[in-house]
């Protein structure tokens, strides 16, 4: 059985001569007939183009409360800030209690402070003010 | 959503996605516009199926939504050539996983083609003609395939292809005429009942 060719009864305006000219007219065809992608797409990928830049303008995650002191503690005048108040601290500690500071001193290095918190094991005072022995 | 809206050509797609990394919501859309289709259209060649073909290029624009912020104005890539180098990758991966992709090959293509044209009949003769090219085009090597869509439907130049196809221009040449005198030989038989060769009949 002869299948006969389908031209719809068109007159074609394509003489193809060569096998290029022949694939030429195919693509040519493929070309005009160029599947577009739906709308629905198109609003998906505007949708996520919208939302990553959004998060590009994103303020940066909000810090607690502690991490923005300890931040503001080591940079900038914070830091300028806070050196400056441990040197008038320090000033102040040495200048207007230096009797006391002696006096505790003397205090501390006779092992008064330490025995007093009984940081020391049993009988170590004894051997430390040599009364046996 | 329009897909016809009115787009500043003169404006290269580089230049665009800096707008866009500076937070143009214009350029979101230009973009969108000019960029998806083309990613869409590639990867429904290579994988034959509309849903996959979405997902795929989704995925392939979102990662150039991501990277717009370090994108190198000055560099050597245009963002066009870096996506559907990303398309065809990802396409490779998809079709590695699920190998039924992409043999028929435009297959759900022809349910969605406008109805256009002066007739019904010649709509019918063109989707024909478009579905004898797919077959043959389905028949082809995978590397002369990707050249000869990338190149023909595509409208990509040899040198993009190259790029894409991280192979060199000799080497896209050579898949170029190895896959035309293939696609040539196939549908040299199907002209005359396609149509083409009416004039010479009469």
């Amino acid at each position: 059985m002869q299948v006969a060719h389908r031209n719809w009864g068109l007159k074609m305006t394509e003489k193809p001569k060569t096998e290029e000219q022949v694939l030429e007219n195919f693509l040519a065809t493929e070309r005009d007939m160029r599947i577009q992608p739906s709308d629905d797409f198109l609003a998906r990928v505007e949708a996520d183009a919208l939302r990553v830049q959004r998060s590009f303008r994103a303020p940066p995650k909000a810090r607690t409360a502690a991490a923005r002191g300890l931040n503001f503690g080591w940079s900038g005048w914070g830091r300028f800030a806070g050196l400056t108040a441990c040197l008038v601290v320090g000033v102040s500690l040495g200048s207007g209690f230096s009797g006391q500071i002696g006096a505790f001193g003397d205090y501390y290095l006779s092992g008064g402070a330490v025995a007093s918190e009984g940081l020391f094991p049993t009988g170590i005072e004894t051997l430390l003010t040599g009364e046996e022995g | 959503m329009t897909q016809h809206a009115p787009q500043d050509t003169t404006i290269s797609d580089t230049v665009w996605l800096v707008r866009f990394a500076n937070g143009d919501p214009e350029a979101a859309r230009v973009l969108t516009i000019r960029l998806a289709p083309r990613a869409y259209g590639l990867a429904h060649r290579m994988l034959g199926d509309r849903a996959e073909a979405e997902d795929i290029a989704q995925e392939a624009m979102l990662r150039l939504w991501q990277l717009a912020p370090k994108w190198q104005q000055d560099g050597p890539a245009q963002p066009a050539t870096w996506l559907l180098r990303v398309v065809r990758n990802l396409c490779i991966d998809r079709l590695r996983r699920m190998p039924a992709l992409g043999i028929a090959a435009g297959s759900d293509a022809l349910d969605t083609l406008p109805n256009q044209g002066p007739s019904a009949e010649m709509v019918l003769v063109r989707k024909d003609r478009a579905l004898a090219l797919d077959e043959a085009l389905a028949k082809l090597p995978d590397r002369q395939r990707e050249a000869i869509v990338l190149r023909h439907l595509e409208g990509c130049g040899n040198a993009e292809i190259a790029e894409i196809m991280d192979i060199s221009i000799e080497a896209v040449e050579s898949l170029l005429a190895r896959g035309k005198r293939g696609l040539g030989a196939q549908l040299a038989s199907r002209a005359p009942e396609l149509g083409f060769e009416d004039d010479r009949e009469t």
